[in-house]
């Protein structure tokens, strides 16, 4: 039980400090206060390109952000004991499909800015940086959450099969 | 389901109780309840066989198939 009170903990810590991240990312990065970085490199100059890589930045934050609210929301049922609720397997589902959308508009944005390299500035750059790790990541824990709803729904069938055999 | 659990008729024939046939195979009051109300899922053999040596019946006595 104590793992799950820590996990709660840890998920609520995390999307307290996401709300502030997208706060910033809404209010202050566009107005040139903060640094926002597109490739890791300082962007100044706001172009339709950069408000496109933002916005669909902002897009899969919100994805980010909905499908850790469905872990918080998860993490609560888990804390009742239950941990065959359907509710629990619900919100997982959920939590992962918000994650791999997340991270597939993310790998767009990287799609978006590698082919404008290519076409306008005839730049080849094939870079395997910490960004797309944790994309790569997201994707793996959303694929994971998603397998997870499905054997705890499994689990619970055969629970019941098991306690309504006499 | 398309199984049914006779139980109950098979206890009117032999004039037995709920409560002496659970105490006489084994299992509680609620799981033979469960049993009768045709809510289980399964049942063991083992629970099949001493129903059928305390009613002295036959395991289709006890279980039908209707379409």
């Amino acid at each position: 039980m104590k793992k799950a009170i820590v996990f709660k903990t840890l998920i609520d810590i995390l999307f307290i400090g996401l709300c502030f991240g997208f706060l910033s990312l809404i209010f202050v990065a566009p107005f040139g206060l903060n640094m926002f970085a597109i490739e890791n490199k300082e962007i100044y100059d706001w172009s339709v390109f950069s408000w496109t890589i933002h916005l669909l930045s902002l897009v899969s934050y919100v994805l980010l952000l909905i499908g850790i609210k469905q872990l918080k929301k998860a993490a609560k049922h888990m804390l009742k004991k239950n941990l065959f609720a359907i509710k629990i397997s619900d919100f997982l589902r959920k939590s992962g499909k918000y994650l791999i959308f997340s991270s597939v508009i993310s790998y767009l944005t990287f799609l978006i800015v590698f082919i404008k390299n290519l076409t306008i500035e005839n730049k080849l750059n094939i870079i395997f940086d910490n960004n797309l790790l944790l994309q790569m990541i997201i994707t793996a824990v959303g694929l994971f959450f998603l397998i997870q709803s499905d054997v705890l729904r499994t689990a619970k069938q055969l629970k019941e099969e098991n306690d309504l055999t006499i | 389901m398309s199984i049914i659990v006779n139980l109950d008729i098979m206890l009117a024939k032999r004039k037995m109780k709920s409560k002496v046939l659970a105490k006489a195979i084994g299992i509680t009051e609620a799981n033979l309840s469960i049993l009768k109300s045709g809510k289980a899922k399964a049942i063991r053999f083992s629970t099949l066989e001493a129903i059928c040596k305390e009613l002295d019946c036959q395991p289709a006595d006890i279980l039908e198939y209707q379409n």
